[in-house]
């Protein structure tokens, strides 16, 4: 359905570039595997193509079939088909979950989705998610559990069915039943779509289940290595350290910074995350 | 809903108007503030009585007392939609009362509001909601204190605010527990989401503690949008503008929960919708 392509992309938060020219194309129907230790920019990648306004791009461009992205607003780059399942999905008191995931499908249709309809697409899909009817008339996210919280985003991702799924530790989380249900959901839009996807994973156990057409590992926020899933099975027997001497690399290793905490963000949680 | 005022023995004295409560079977009561004849209302509720007050506040200047006697139980709602006013309301508690107030605030202009709620008699309980919109040059004031005069007493509030334009919106107020009121427990909070630069917001709870054995705590947050939860929902497609509205609508709209007369429900609601 759609290409997406990225040269030398450089983006930076807080003056501290993370992102030091990553090169990386993702063609219709493919899924890659994106991984690497924590701390060099794969999620900052994830963000950067979705646009989060944190996350600054200082150099280079990103295409989506030819269409300039980094000149989208962060709501017409998701309405142009890509999707962000995120690693640590906000929590927003008050906003009900069935009003806001109304409000994402209705923002992708001239007209309003009839009561019924959504009932029955949001019905089948949490029936997919194993996610119980009433989790849409809780506030979204807030009291969730983190596996609750990511089957919640595969559920969007099911109702928005986007061209380009981003998924960010999307297992994380998650017990043995919930990552049967998420990776299945990623199967069938693997084989009943053209869906391309871009998973980050540090398990895998995910990779087995949803079997990536290519993997890319990223280190020191470039793209040090492209190959096929025995890179997966070398990482999961060895770790990283073969890549230092493989491809003479010296991995960085990573900072722990405090962030910003505004209203609705719990101090103890931000801190935790990073 | 019977309105508070008819069919009562009215008798104005001192500028003042006196009315006794006996329903023990949860009567709902309306009350107008324009409509009361005189400056001073004093509400009284008699033993273990229950009774839901719901008010409608427009352009007034106002003093309410309700007097709580034994085991007596008070719901009073305030909705405020269109005029300024200016009221002072004064809660006094016997033992075991409990007063669960709930106040929508949608007013335009100035809006000063005094709340004062005296917990006299043992086990005596009061719980606070509001939740007020300002835009433009709103101005607006609510001071809420809860005295703790007696042991096991609870008393909790929590104030929602949102600031757009160029308002001013202050939430004051104190808790104070005596000495010998032990066991009792003191909650506040206050929220304001501030849009833009020229409001002007200030929570201050304050908690004045002369007794030990006692649990107490105080938040309070003034602050613009997070961020975070509008990069959440743009990323799922909606607008900013839409996003920001959806917050604000959940930020305001949990005050709803506190009331139980499906019509002011739906007033608030159209308020909320056309104010936002």
């Amino acid at each position: 359905m759609k290409e997406l392509i990225i040269k030398n992309l450089h983006v930076s938060v807080e003056d501290k570039e993370i992102l030091k020219g990553v090169n990386l194309t993702i063609k219709p129907h493919e899924t890659l595997a994106l991984v690497g230790q924590n701390g060099h920019g794969k999620s900052t990648l994830l963000a950067a193509i979705m646009g989060n306004p944190k996350y600054k791009i200082t150099e280079g461009s990103i295409t989506l079939d030819g269409e300039d992205v980094l000149k989208m607003t962060v709501d017409e780059r998701s309405k142009k088909g890509i999707f962000l399942g995120m690693q640590y999905p906000s929590e927003v008191p008050g906003v009900v979950n069935a009003d806001f995931l109304k409000a994402a499908i209705n923002a992708r249709r001239d007209t309003p989705i009839k009561l019924f309809e959504f009932y029955r697409s949001l019905e089948s899909a949490s029936k997919k998610m194993n996610i119980s009817m009433d989790m849409s008339q809780r506030f979204l996210n807030e009291g969730f559990s983190g596996g609750e919280k990511k089957r919640n985003e595969i559920l969007q991702m099911l109702l928005l069915k986007p061209d380009l799924a981003m998924l960010d530790e999307i297992d994380s989380g998650l017990d043995v039943d919930a990552l049967v249900s998420v990776s299945d959901a990623i199967k069938e839009m693997q084989e009943t779509t053209q869906m391309s996807f871009i998973v980050i994973s540090h398990y895998a156990r995910l990779y087995h289940l949803i079997k990536p057409t290519h993997v890319a590992v990223m280190i020191n926020g470039k793209i040090a290595l492209e190959g096929g899933f025995e890179i997966i099975d070398k990482i999961d027997r060895q770790g990283y350290e073969w890549i230092k001497y493989e491809l003479g690399i010296e991995i960085s290793k990573e900072d722990k910074t405090m962030n910003q905490v505004s209203i609705g963000a719990c101090a103890t949680k931000e801190v935790l995350k990073k | 809903m019977i309105n508070l005022l008819s069919n009562k023995e009215e008798q104005i004295k001192n500028n003042t108007l006196e009315i006794s409560l006996d329903s023990q079977d949860n009567k709902n009561y309306s009350l107008d503030f324009k409509s009361i004849p005189c400056n001073n209302l004093i509400v009284n509720l008699l033993n273990n009585s229950s009774v839901t007050i719901l008010n409608i506040v427009h352009h007034s200047c106002k003093n309410i007392t309700f007097n709580l006697r034994d085991n007596s139980h008070l719901t009073f709602n305030i909705a405020s939609f269109e005029k300024e006013c200016q009221n002072h309301v004064v809660v006094n508690m016997d033992d075991d009362s409990e007063f669960n107030g709930a106040y929508a605030d949608f007013s335009n202009g100035y809006n000063e509001f005094k709340f004062d709620c005296y917990l006299n008699g043992k086990g005596a309980r009061a719980t606070w909601h509001l939740a007020t919109l300002l835009k433009n040059d709103d101005k607006k004031s609510f001071e809420i204190s809860f005295y703790h005069k007696n042991k096991e007493t609870y008393a909790k509030m929590e104030n929602y605010g949102v600031c757009e334009d160029s308002s001013n919106l202050s939430f004051l107020g104190s808790s104070k527990i005596i000495k010998g009121a032990h066991n009792s427990a003191t909650h506040q909070s206050a929220k304001i989401m501030v849009f833009d630069k020229n409001c002007v917001a200030k929570a201050s709870p304050t908690l004045c503690i002369d007794e030990n054995d006692v649990q107490a705590s105080h938040a309070a947050v003034v602050g613009r949008i997070n961020e975070d939860h509008i990069f959440y929902l743009t990323s799922r497609g909606i607008e900013e503008k839409e996003a920001k509205k959806l917050i604000t609508l959940g930020y305001l709209m949990p005050i709803l929960s506190h009331f139980n007369n499906q019509k002011t429900i739906d007033d608030i609601k159209k308020n909320i919708e056309r104010r936002v």
